[in-house]
């Protein structure tokens, strides 16, 4: 029953994901289908230069998010904060269909622990745009 | 609380069967015999038929990761391809780097040029999280399976998750649209033909077909029964549209049905 609950999460919080990053109207999305690549998603944005910026992204869903924090393993992050490309946490609330962001960044790396905790924007009508702006630049 | 990492090992065969590589170069081979059951209405309300799936970059199984590239905007298919070989360039590199991937991963592309293509997709994945959505509600009322493209008549089994110790259920025929849906508007039109609902009628279970208005994400819900009449069904009214509500009626309408029936054989030659 807590696996298939847990499925249903990560299933439900995956579709998400892919929708809302489709939403923001991205040059492609790819999909890691291997655990290996270490990431959920690879997005391309244009950019103003008439680029692409590459994003990595990591989907992390849940039922029930508390003070907009998420923490994740110490060697995860340090794969998402010191890769080539950025790396994007996009945290989904299956309930609510809500979704937070943060970038994966090396300042958090100071904290010794082995679990990192990450705070979170909401990904509401400003975040997006924010957001947005953000991977386009 | 609980989390759940999102990793590809989580979408088993319904996204496998979505996510197999072969769009592009469906557009070319026109003449594929495979039917496309999810017929997407696109902004022109054109029909496509769904294509059989074809592999791509079979025999560079060096070439590391397994990526399915899918643009879901204005495609300039060159960049795209100039990106996917850049990519392709960076897995090599990295495999022979201290990172060691695995030889049997391949990468797959995909690409989808038109944006009408895409709404398939998204009508799938549309349908899917309308029929788990429990925002208002203590769990999710339905478990659904998406059955692949090839499955003939029906695109989605789905469970009811509440009732103990049965697993009742019923089928699903994805319909998605992209055409103009105004406030005003009075149903959703939809493109299911005769031969859609005959087949939809051979079961001998609850069916329903399911509209997806893919820009606005709403999902509206038909039902093919059999007193249903054997022709075309090219609306769907707008007051059936699968809010919380709606899913609670359908979900009750499907458990009445299985409970009122007997459900499972009480003999066998077999046993």
């Amino acid at each position: 029953m807590i696996n298939d609950q847990r499925q249903f999460i990560g299933r439900r919080g995956e579709l998400l994901a892919e929708l809302f990053l489709q939403d923001l109207r991205p040059r492609f999305v790819a999909r890691a289908d291997t655990l290996d690549v270490g990431v959920d998603f690879f997005v391309g944005f244009s950019n103003t230069r008439g680029g692409v910026n590459l994003v990595a992204v990591e989907v992390k869903a849940t039922e029930q998010l508390s003070k907009a924090r998420i923490g994740l393993a110490r060697k995860h992050y340090t794969l998402l904060a010191n890769s080539n490309v950025p790396g994007l946490i996009l945290v989904v609330d299956v309930k609510q269909s809500k979704y937070y962001f943060a970038f994966a960044d090396n300042a958090n790396m100071l904290d010794s622990r082995e679990t990192i905790w990450v705070q979170l924007l909401e990904a509401d009508e400003d975040g997006r745009s924010a957001l947005l702006k953000q991977l386009s630049e | 609380m609980c989390l759940v990492n999102c990793a590809a090992q989580l979408h088993a065969e319904a996204g496998a069967a979505r996510l197999r590589p072969g769009s592009r170069a469906a557009c070319v081979i026109a003449s594929a015999a495979a039917s496309r059951r999810l017929q997407f209405a696109t902004r022109f309300c054109k029909r496509h038929r769904r294509q059989p799936p074809r592999r791509f970059g079979f025999g560079t199984r060096a070439l590391a990761a397994q990526l399915s590239v899918r643009s879901v905007g204005q495609t300039n298919e060159n960049a795209l391809d100039t990106l996917t070989c850049e990519l392709r360039r960076y897995f090599v590199l990295r495999s022979q780097g201290a990172i060691a991937l695995s030889l049997r991963h391949r990468l797959t592309v995909m690409t989808l040029p038109e944006l009408r293509d895409v709404t398939g997709f998204r009508g799938e994945r549309i349908v899917e999280l309308c029929l788990t959505e429990y925002s208002s509600l203590a769990a999710p009322l339905f478990r659904p399976g998406f059955l692949g493209d090839k499955w003939p008549a029906i695109d989605f089994y789905v469970e009811l998750t509440t009732v103990p110790e049965k697993r009742l259920y019923f089928f699903g025929q994805a319909k998605a649209t992209s055409c103009v849906l105004s406030d005003d508007a009075d149903a959703l039109h939809i493109s299911a033909d005769r031969d859609d609902v005959e087949r939809l009628m051979e079961i001998p279970a609850p069916t329903y077909i399911l509209g997806v208005h893919e820009p606005s994400k709403r999902v509206f819900v038909r039902a093919v029964h059999s007193l249903t009449p054997k022709k075309a069904i090219t609306r769907i009214p707008v007051a059936y549209e699968l809010n919380i509500a709606n899913l609670v009626r359908l979900h009750d309408e499907v458990r009445a049905y299985w409970l009122s029936a007997a459900s499972k054989p009480t003999t066998s030659v077999f046993e």
